[in-house]
Parts: C-alpha cells; structure tokens; sequence
C-alpha cells in the first residue's frame, strides 16, 4: 500500500505492514479492503470519532455534508408571534 | 460537547422571528442543531395555520423555514426509533399523556444518546407535554414559554 491512492492490500502485506495500514486507516479516514486471490474478502475501516460520523454509521443520519451551524443564519423579513404556528402543532399532536 | 435537539414548535419559532426563537438561538450558541425528519411536515402544518388567513405570507415563511431546516440535521424514523417510541406510548400514554408525535421526537433522542452516551444530548421545545415526556426519561433541556 503506497499513500492514500490504493486502498486494497493482500494478506501477506496485511502481515507485513498491518501497525502500517491501520495508522493510515486512522490517519484518512478511508477503508482497506482486504483481498485474498484478487478477490476482496475483508476490510478494515476507521471507528467514526464525531458525532454526525457516529450517527450516520448508526444509519440514524443520511451520509452528506454537514449542514452550516444554525447560528450563523440570517433571516429576512419581519419577526412574528409564532403562537398560532405552535398551537396548530401542538394540536396535530393532541390527535395522536 | 452535548448536541441540541430542537423540537418543531422551536424550529417554526426561529424561522417566524418569534421571541421563543431566539432564546432558542441563543441557548444552542454554537452547538449541532438536531431534530426528526418529522419536523418538516409538523412545521409545514404549523406555517399552514399560521397563515390560513393571510395566505399571501406563506411562501416568505416556507423559504425561511426550509432555510433552518438546512442548518438541522434531521435523523431519520429507523425501526429502532418506531420500536422505541411504542416502549414509550406503552410507558407513557396513560400517566403523562404522551402523544405519538411526541413519542417519535423523544425516540429520536433515545436513539442519539445510545450513540453518543449519557448527557450528551440537551432539548428545547415549547410543548410542555413534550418537556414532561423528556424529564421523565433522564433528559436535561428547556421549555420555551
């Protein structure tokens, strides 16, 4: 396995070079598949460390970019009770 | 950092300029903004009662609403969430009055925090209901008045 390009390697250079791969696993983030024959048979992937990563590995979060933080949003137009938006909510919810 | 789960009735607050939203606003800061894919149809709903009788102001709010809803990041109704939520109808119905809607929402957040770990995330709604439900279960957050 040489850089970041291949990311398949054989069992005896998984042997060879396995502390290796599992540092570059760790450092790209990316998977290596493991081929026996030519054939892929296992792979090696990293352990998601953030949040949205642990959720979409969960299959709670549909893979994607992040969305910007809702902090930064700016809004046009003019500010509003919202009451009869959340009692027309609440009210759905009354149904069920 | 704890990750923040907003409930609808706070979602549909922030893109009308309501007070509440903004108080939502400012306890997220800078922290994730998380909620169920279910908002957008509650949302919806709500922005269609708002406006039932100034409906020329509708389409101004829908691009703000879809606005927020592109800074959220909506977990999906797995089957792990429906099997959790009918654990909570079957905890809840009767003593807290939990609605099905409700029980989604307080699902979702279940299934984060098995993710996630314990305390790692916080809630915001305007449905006191809903705050009863998310108590009950272990949940720190805030009821917007």
């Amino acid at each position: 396995m040489s850089g970041h390009k291949r990311k398949s390697v054989g069992i005896k250079e998984l042997k060879d070079r396995a502390s290796e791969i599992i540092t570059s696993v760790q450092r790209t983030g990316q998977a290596v598949s493991i081929t026996k024959n030519n054939q892929e048979v296992a792979k090696i992937i990293p352990i998601p460390r953030g949040p949205r990563e642990r959720l979409i590995a969960a299959g709670l979060l549909r893979p994607g970019a992040q969305p910007p933080p809702l902090a930064g949003l700016k809004l046009e137009g003019p500010k509003m009770d919202a009451s009869p938006a959340i009692a027309g909510i609440l009210e759905d919810r009354e149904q069920g | 950092m704890t990750v923040v789960y907003l409930d609808s009735s706070v979602l549909v607050s922030i893109a009308l300029k309501d007070k509440r939203g903004f108080q939502a606003l400012t306890i997220l800061g800078s922290r994730d903004a998380y909620s169920s894919e279910l908002c957008q149809v509650e949302c919806q709903s709500g922005l269609s009662i708002q406006f039932a009788t100034a409906p020329s102001g509708l389409p101004t709010a829908e691009q703000a609403l879809n606005a927020v809803l592109a800074r959220v990041q909506l977990i999906q109704i797995t089957p792990a969430i429906l099997g959790q939520a009918r654990i909570l109808i079957r905890r809840h119905r009767v003593g807290l009055g939990l609605r099905t809607l409700d029980a989604v929402h307080l699902a979702s957040c279940i299934e984060i925090q098995a993710q996630l770990g314990t305390g790692a995330v916080e809630y915001i709604t305007a449905d006191q209901r809903q705050h009863s439900a998310f108590t009950a279960e272990g949940f720190f957050g805030n009821l917007l008045p």
